[in-house]
């Protein structure tokens, strides 16, 4: 007969070996646990990818994933909102390529009113890749996180189409400008906001921060992007070298780490915090080639998902109920 | 000659039959629970909380001793799931006397563990998809064999249908790109942002059908302490929303893997009703499994981001059906066996 000090004993045994056991993993930095999130596959690309063209054939052969956002509701100024982002990732000539496209009825790219907002979208990673991934909004202190953003109205600066207060304001009367060409007069400007630089050479920043508020330009800028609008949907190229110095984001051929996305509707008045974010996903670069395609339809193959899972369901079905009537004879 | 053998080994061998002593389960549980609930708050928790301390040397200090026992109690949690569903399948193997029962589930409960083992190794997608297969299959047979019980009511059947469909919904979205992926097919599965959409009412829904099952008959047991602390909670979870305070990390602890697509107090009061349920099966001496399965399942959230999360879904729809229960026929109620008396 058993008694209850001799199974505490027996339990006091048992999460002995556990913590024992827990102790050497957590030493080694090690978690006793496969992530199961869904897998953004960077495969190689046998073509030159361009990044002046977000709908070229080539991102056919990069396997897409959909990615659920929703409203940043953590810290203030809070926003954003459900919606969806399309994913694909390829690599060529030591180049990482990562692709957004998500739906958006207008196209907002520019700011030179004080009224508008741009459209915007970035991806983050974590910048040591280890057991311990940072809180995917803005990292942590001691685990950073890299950005890299894109705004529509920066590739509108770029492209040197942006309005000037007379354009915007064709009616505006304005007597005189005092010390126009004064650095004082031009606070932003002057403390190096990343907001107002003048000289931009790509639409996209890359970033560091290591939680809310901490946002930094980083030192190096080497991210490419480029976005374009067509038929009420956002297709954006992201693209930086697969290594770099190592305070940011390290890739390499064999390798995973994570990846986060966000998205701001400049129609919606959304900037800073008011965006729609994902949860972190896993990113892999595979050094195998980008083939895409494949001889069965999409909807074969999602045929195929939906009628094995049905006939999974079945033989479970059918194993309970053999399994229930043959209890209820026994 | 093989099959004969097969048939031998699978069909007719009789398996001894497994003793396990109920109160030791329930500390071994016990002592999963305390590890996984300190993973969420040290680990999971602190890191959104620690965004919003100063950042002082102290606080920094603080947050690492934090996030190493939260690993610690992550690890110690692994294990002890790992542990419990060899267990209980095993059990469940040995109770079952329907020899083509007991070689699917024999086949199943190989596949999980093979899989389990080889992703943590390898981390391959085949292995992943395997894993992911074989817990979706488990927890499905566990639905379905106590929904095909004919002493559980409909509220138990219903609130596991939908833990379950919920399950199901995610493992869709998150298998079927597996399965892209091994068949090197560069397109979106179909449906897969839908069903997941579909998954999050469905577990919005079993908030409210879990307490119709399991709350309502005892919620009076959760006493003015427990549904004080619930509601304080959920209030807090609530004005969170409204607040630059660091409760809101509470609020995004919680929607962890729901995208809110649906009015928040929708979900406030599943929640609460959750919770409710749970702190009461918790103060019911005979519903120790249902309060356990309930809180695992929470803590394994609706998106299951890593194998050990899929063993708590496995665990907690295991007790909430009655898994170990069964077991306790099996043993002939020897001094010592389970007893467990699940109320459904």
């Amino acid at each position: 007969m058993e008694t209850l000090s001799s199974s505490k004993r027996l339990t006091v045994i048992i999460m002995a070996f556990v913590f024992v056991g827990a102790a050497a993993l957590t030493l080694f930095d090690l978690r006793l646990a496969s992530s199961q999130t869904v897998t953004l596959v960077a495969k190689r690309s046998e073509n030159a990818i361009p990044l002046d063209d977000p709908s070229a054939d080539v991102w056919d052969k990069g396997a897409p994933i959909q990615v659920p956002l929703s409203g940043q509701n953590t810290v203030p100024p809070r926003g954003g909102g459900e919606g969806t982002v399309t994913a694909r990732a390829l690599h060529y000539d030591g180049k990482l390529y990562i692709r957004m496209e998500w739906s958006d009825a207008t196209k907002d790219d520019s700011t030179s009113m004080q009224n508008e907002f741009t459209d915007a979208a970035a991806v983050q990673f974590p910048v040591e890749h280890g057991e311990s991934v940072p809180a995917f909004c803005m990292g942590n202190p001691d685990a950073p996180v890299n950005i890299w953003q894109w705004k529509a109205a920066w590739q509108t600066g770029t492209d040197a189409s942006v309005l000037d207060v007379q354009e915007a304001y064709p009616n505006i009367a304005v007597d005189f400008y005092p010390f126009e060409d004064e650095p004082e007069f031009y606070p932003a400007a002057a403390s190096g906001n990343i907001v107002v630089r003048a000289d931009r050479t790509s639409a996209a920043d890359n970033l560091l921060a290591g939680s809310f508020g901490t946002l930094t330009a980083a030192e190096d800028q080497m991210v490419a992007g480029m976005g374009a609008w067509d038929d009420g949907k956002w297709r954006v190229v992201f693209s930086r070298d697969l290594q770099v110095g190592a305070e940011y984001a390290q890739f390499a051929e064999g390798d995973s780490t994570n990846v986060a996305f966000a998205v701001w509707n400049g129609a919606n008045a959304e900037r800073d915090g008011m965006k729609s974010v994902s949860q972190f996903l896993t990113l892999e670069v595979s050094p195998e080639i980008a083939t895409g395609g494949g001889g069965l339809s999409g909807g074969t193959i999602g045929l195929f998902v939906v009628v094995g899972l049905v006939v999974v369901a079945g033989l479970a079905t059918v194993g309970s109920y053999l399994l229930y009537t043959r209890r209820q004879t026994a | 000659m093989l099959v004969p053998t097969v048939q031998r080994i699978f069909f007719n061998y009789q398996l001894p039959r497994l003793r396990v002593s109920e109160t030791l389960l329930r500390q071994v549980v016990q002592g999963l629970i305390v590890a996984a609930l300190l993973e969420i708050v040290l680990l999971r928790l602190a890191t959104r909380i620690g965004v919003h301390v100063p950042r002082s040397e102290l606080a920094a200090d603080g947050l690492q001793a934090a996030s190493f026992v939260g690993s610690l109690a992550f690890n110690s949690a692994s294990i002890l799931a790992i542990g419990l569903t060899v267990l209980l399948l095993l059990m469940m193997t040995m109770r079952v006397r329907d020899s083509v029962a007991r070689f699917g589930l024999v086949l199943i409960s190989g596949a999980l563990m093979i899989s389990l083992m080889m992703s943590l190794v390898t981390g391959r997608a085949a292995w992943d998809g395997a894993f992911g297969l074989a817990a979706t299959l488990l927890v499905l047979l566990l639905g379905v064999t106590l929904m095909a019980r004919k002493d559980v009511s409909t509220g138990p059947r219903a609130a596991v249908a939908l833990i379950v469909g919920a399950y199901l919904c995610y493992q869709y979205y998150s298998l079927s790109y597996i399965t892209y992926r091994l068949l090197d097919y560069a397109a979106l599965p179909p449906l897969g942002i839908d069903v997941l959409r579909w998954g999050e009412v469905l577990v919005v829904l079993a908030g409210g059908a879990v307490f119709w099952a399991w709350g309502r008959p005892r919620w009076r047991l959760a006493g003015r302490l427990g549904i004080a602390a619930v509601v304080g909670f959920v209030v807090i979870v609530g004005l969170s929303s409204l607040t630059p305070s660091s409760t809101t990390s509470i609020l995004a602890l919680w929607t962890t893997g729901m995208s809110f697509f649906l009015p928040s107090p929708v979900y406030l009061v599943a929640l609460a009703l959750y919770l409710v349920t749970v702190v009461a099966c918790f103060r019911d001496k005979d519903a120790f499994w249902l309060g356990a399965g309930l809180l695992l399942l929470l803590v394994a959230g609706y998106m299951p981001e890593a194998t050990y999360h899929h063993l708590l879904v496995i665990l907690g729809v295991g007790f909430l059906a009655g898994a170990f229960h069964v077991v306790e026929e099996a043993t002939e109620r020897a001094p010592g066996t389970i007893s467990m008396h699940t109320r459904h």
